[in-house]
């Protein structure tokens, strides 16, 4: 019979290696198409820089606590202002200010910080972020949570 | 190669998931399909007759794999998708417009339904004319039967979800055709929206049923479908040869 | 045997297997080579070849999202130089945005445009998308989008929506269409029209209004020539509900009235200045009627009546009460039906008599509602009532699907709709009952950009755009009743009410020297000999003029103005000459010892006129009181201001 031809058997060989080919490359693409359909490309999430009014809207020695955007804006009694993170540096909670003892709490483990954003006691192991915070130049501040800064950083008006 | 599968296959690892012993022998072939709750539904031996095309159309077979690329597609778009007004309509516009070959995955679950009920009409048909419904097999004939209608409801189902006018009016016309049943056609309609208007419970009920309740039947049927298949004596072929009802030859699993 | 066949199956394996492949790869092949991401690269080498250096765009889809607007916008995935301050000059879709008066962050784009913002391809996003609610604006509508938002007060920003909105005013399309926003106007009330008019005039002004007076609001109905007798026939059998008139004096009511009385009344009729607002003959004002013809309009007893005293047969026209003596008011109507005849007209006087159908009012009434006139004109018969057109409050956000476009063969968008349906009336149906404007094009487009604007919008209220009409001044009082008597807001404003056609007399105690003003309200005389329309004489009584003379000068002042101090001495009278003459060249526009320019004031009589204090604030900024004022602003230092002062001052003392 003629399949015993070796040159019809050797192009048969190479027509299954060509299906198992393409199967392979298939499988492959396949799984890079699933990885890319689960990465989004658009963010439903609010934008990381934010305007935050005024610096006249602030009083001297005044902490303003924006829940939404999970920030701290202090303004120091001599009028420069630095932005904190709400968040926890333990576990992530939103902390609260405790205006009667001046003092930034967390809910859920305890953990306690001053002004500063600096550990007082309890769990957390550092400071409170400190957050790049700006003035544009139509004299509004602005903030962009995803900027971290130094602990030293102040912004002067 | 083979060299390298038998070592696998002697392994302690292997023996001890598919827990059979040589397939060299007929009996080592058996038990490799007893002891396997993914194969035990197929039948040890097939008779070359019923795997001609024109015994069945391979309308099952077909069937089968349009609903595992229904569940495939299904789960993965499911994570671009939110079941509420009028997200749902967006989450659909966003696999159109941003998502990385959301359109092609979404196509996919569209024709490949589009397909299924098609195909699982066609199954029945043929199975119709094989007569594969006398007996024995007359209670697989009723799961199938359950199949079609458990087939056309995962369509209808699914047809809402995108909620576009299409989906609003579809569902419209069917929830009225199931409060024109006799006797309780309008609790019915009610159950089935969740209220007296296609709503926000409506989407959510309709979801639920599309991805959960009804692919959960569906599965449970499919494999006491398969299984019945082979204890009521195998594949009733459409057309029969003549000659080969004497001498089947039969198939293994491997040469 | 099968297993033979199943191996020799390699073909049909082959071929699927790569046929799979080349499926898969359709995914990702569109997605590398879709729309968005060769605009990106596009712009990316683009902007390289620019003398500035600007960022080049990471590829990628870019959104605004809003969700307090229902914003998510990703037009600026190609549109990639809206906020680059240096692509002017670049092609769409990359080129910078023209003024813009909100930030794309806070705002994105439809809430402006419309479209759909969150396709990414041309068709869909701007293109004309038919199962889109909201496609993207026309640019040549575009300011509909501010009005979706900007109630009012933004005539600099958009020009088009604002005169479409006064088109829509003027033309009072609220009296047919329910249009939020909008107030029902002035429109002359039809109760005893017989008394008024002639059946001769009613059959033409109703079969064609444009012809018998271009400038009327009033639309053509395209009346059938029964319809336009039905019609005629009706309001001609309305004698009843009219205001009392005063019987015609006898001099009056020969054919041809006393050549002395007509005299007499051309000369009253030029001192009250008629002509600046009526057109007689192709000459004159296009503020109120055309008075050419009036005497083969309007009955003589009317014309008497009204002269005497206007308000009482028209309440709320914008024509003042004229103080006429008697004699005056018999005068000025001997004039009028002496001169103003439609010559054509009485030449073939024979009139055909006319014989009503017997069913003439029903029918009539029924003609009369089936087109609304009761939208414009008052009628106090029973029977008649309001059958209003359809409702426009959203005529902006109706859905293009429920507009039905006939067999017009327009285009079927919404904003081509509204601008065919403004256009002709009867495009889409030919028995609509919609009258024909006969509007230019310009107006056509501001009208449906006005219209576009009516949206029901689910923009929240907080970033509507929170519009204070200006406030709304009612003089009380005596002053009232002579503000109201001869219709002062008709061309002057004050505090912030009226028409501005001549000046605003707000600070008017502050601006003019009481004697001057005494004497203006005796004898008007015109300051500027460019302008048309000029102050009429209203014949005020004398004790009118000091009481408004006095109301003026103690109520109307400005302590800003009063408080600057102006000397005036030979030093500065000089400088003054100096710079007016040589420097500024004010004598370009303004008589100065009776040379220069006719278009400004003549300063030779500024002095008897103004205040100094008036002139110096006038001086150094025209246009602070007076926006529209084409005085150029010169930029004057204080000095400067002070010695012109000084000179203009000085002028007509030599």
């Amino acid at each position: 019979m003629s399949e015993r031809d070796p040159k019809l058997i050797k192009r048969r060989e190479f027509i299954w290696n060509l299906g198992f080919g393409s199967i392979g490359i298939s499988i492959g693409g396949a799984s890079i198409l699933s990885l890319q359909y689960l990465k989004p490309n658009v963010l439903f999430e609010a934008p990381t820089k934010f305007k935050a009014g005024r610096s006249e809207e602030y009083q001297p020695g005044s902490i303003t606590v924006n829940v939404e955007r999970k920030v701290y804006i202090v303004r120091k009694k001599e009028g420069s202002f630095y932005a904190l993170s709400s968040v926890c540096t333990h576990l992530g909670c939103i902390t609260n200010y405790q205006s009667a003892v001046k003092r930034i709490a967390c809910p859920c483990h305890g953990s306690l910080f001053d002004l500063e954003g600096n550990v007082l006691s309890g769990p957390a192991p550092r400071s409170l972020k400190r957050i790049l915070i700006e003035q544009n130049d139509r004299g509004v501040l602005v903030v962009d949570t995803s900027v971290d800064v130094s602990e030293d950083y102040v912004l002067r008006v | 190669m083979n060299k390298f599968i038998d070592k696998i296959r002697s392994s302690t690892a292997w023996k001890s998931i598919f827990r059979s012993g040589s397939i060299k022998s007929n009996l080592g072939r058996s038990l490799l399909i007893f002891n396997n709750l993914f194969l035990h539904v197929l039948p040890v031996k097939v008779k070359e007759d019923t795997l001609r095309f024109t015994a069945t159309f391979y309308l099952g077979i077909t069937s089968f794999f349009l609903f595992i690329i229904l569940t495939v597609t299904g789960i993965v778009l499911m994570l671009y998708y939110h079941p509420s007004i009028p997200q749902a309509y967006w989450d659909m516009k966003d696999l159109q417009f941003v998502v990385s070959n959301g359109v092609f995955l979404r196509n996919m679950h569209r024709w490949a339904a589009h397909g299924m009920v098609a195909s699982v009409f066609l199954h029945m048909l043929r199975v119709f004319y094989a007569g594969a419904f006398r007996p024995p097999k007359q209670f697989n004939w009723v799961i199938g039967v359950i199949l079609f209608v458990l087939t056309l409801l995962l369509s209808y189902t699914g047809y809402l979800l995108p909620w576009d006018q299409l989906a609003y009016w579809a569902v419209s016309v069917g929830a009225n055709m199931a409060g024109a049943a006799p006797v309780f056609g309008e609790q019915v309609k009610f159950l089935l929206l969740g209220g007296n208007t296609i709503a926000e419970n409506t989407l959510i009920r309709f979801y639920v049923l599309h991805c959960v309740i009804l692919p959960f039947f569906v599965t449970m049927l499919l494999g006491i479908h398969f299984w019945r298949v082979r204890k009521d004596g195998g594949i009733k072929p459409l057309f029969e040869k003549e000659t080969n009802i004497k001498e089947n030859s039969e198939v293994g699993v491997d040469d | 045997m099968l297993i033979e066949k199943v191996k020799d199956m390699s073909n049909v394996f082959a071929i699927t297997s790569i046929l799979f492949l080349v499926v898969l790869a359709i995914s990702p092949a569109k997605d590398y080579f879709s729309e968005w991401r060769a605009f990106q690269h596009e712009y990316n080498e683009l902007i390289e070849e620019q003398p500035r250096r600007i960022k080049p765009v990471e590829i990628g889809i870019k959104q605004f999202w809003l969700p307090d607007l229902g914003v998510t916008d990703r037009c600026t995935s190609c549109h990639l130089g809206v906020s680059e301050i240096n692509l002017v000059d670049i092609p769409a879709p990359f080129k910078t945005h023209p003024v813009m008066y909100h930030t794309t962050d806070e705002f994105g784009c439809t809430p402006c445009h419309q479209g759909q913002g969150i396709a990414t391809t041309t068709k869909e996003s701007v293109g004309h998308e038919e199962f889109w609610n909201d496609p993207m604006l026309p640019l040549e509508f575009a300011e509909a989008g501010c009005g979706t938002c900007h109630e009012g007060g933004i005539a600099a920003e958009a020009p088009v929506l604002t005169r479409g909105r006064e088109l829509i005013q003027d033309l009072n399309c609220v009296s047919c269409h329910n249009l939020p926003g909008y107030e029902d106007k002035f429109v002359v009330s039809l109760d005893g029209i017989s008394n008024k008019v002639n059946r001769n005039w009613i059959v033409k002004w109703l079969s064609s209004p444009h012809e018998v007076e271009v400038t009327t609001n009033m639309p053509d109905f395209k009346l059938t020539n029964d319809e336009v007798d039905l019609l005629a026939d009706f309001l001609m059998s309305l004698d009843g509900n009219s205001v009392e008139m005063v019987p015609l004096p006898a001099d009056l009511l020969e054919e041809w009235p006393d050549e002395d009385l007509v005299e007499l009344g051309s000369t009253r009729f030029r001192e009250a200045r008629c002509i600046s607002c009526h057109l007689i003959n192709g000459k004159g004002g296009h503020l109120a009627p055309e008075l050419g013809k009036i005497a083969s309009k309007v009955t003589r007893e009317w014309l008497f009546n009204f002269i005497k005293d206007p308000k009482t047969l028209h309440p709320g026209i914008p024509m003042p009460i004229y103080g006429f003596s008697k004699k005056d008011v018999k005068a000025v109507t001997a004039y009028m039906v002496t001169e103003f005849r439609d010559w054509d007209a009485e030449e073939d006087s024979v009139q055909i008599k006319h014989t009503p159908e017997p069913d003439f009012y029903k029918k009539g009434i029924a003609l009369f509602n089936t087109y609304n006139c009761q939208g414009c004109h008052e009628l106090n018969v029973p029977g008649v009532g309001k059958n209003m057109g359809p409702d426009l409050s959203a005529i902006g956000s109706i859905p293009q699907t429920q507009l039905e476009f006939g067999d017009s063969g327009i285009e079927t968008t919404r904003p081509s709709y509204i601008y065919n349906k403004v256009k002709n009336p009867r495009i889409f149906l030919e028995n609509s009952r919609m009258p024909i404007f006969d509007l230019k094009d310009d107006d056509l487009i501001a009208i449906t950009t006005a219209l576009l604007a009516m949206r029901d919008s689910d923009i929240p209220e907080k970033h509507k755009a929170e519009y204070r009409p200006p406030p709304e001044y009612k003089p009380q009082g005596e002053f009232g009743r002579l503000v109201e008597k001869y219709s002062c807001f008709s061309c002057h404003v004050i505090n912030g009410e009226g028409y501005l056609l001549a000046s605003d007399l707000s600070n008017e105690g502050s601006r003019v020297r009481y004697e001057w003003m005494k004497s203006y309200f005796r004898l008007p005389y015109t300051l500027r000999p460019i302008l048309t329309e000029r102050m009429p004489n209203l014949f005020m009584s004398e004790e009118e003029i000091i009481f408004i003379s006095d109301y003026f000068g103690l109520l109307f002042v400005n302590d800003e103005i009063d408080k600057i101090e102006i000397t005036i001495d030979a030093e500065s009278i000089l400088d003054g000459e100096h710079l007016v003459k040589e420097i500024y060249g004010c004598n370009s526009c303004h008589l100065i010892d009776g040379e220069g320019g006719y278009v400004g004031t003549p300063f030779d009589e500024t002095s008897k006129r103004s205040t100094p204090q008036w002139v110096y604030t006038w001086i150094m900024d025209p246009q602070k009181y007076r926006p529209d004022l084409i005085c150029p602003d010169q930029g004057l230092s204080e000095i400067e201001g002070k010695h012109i002062t000084a000179y203009i001052m000085n002028l007509s003392k030599k």
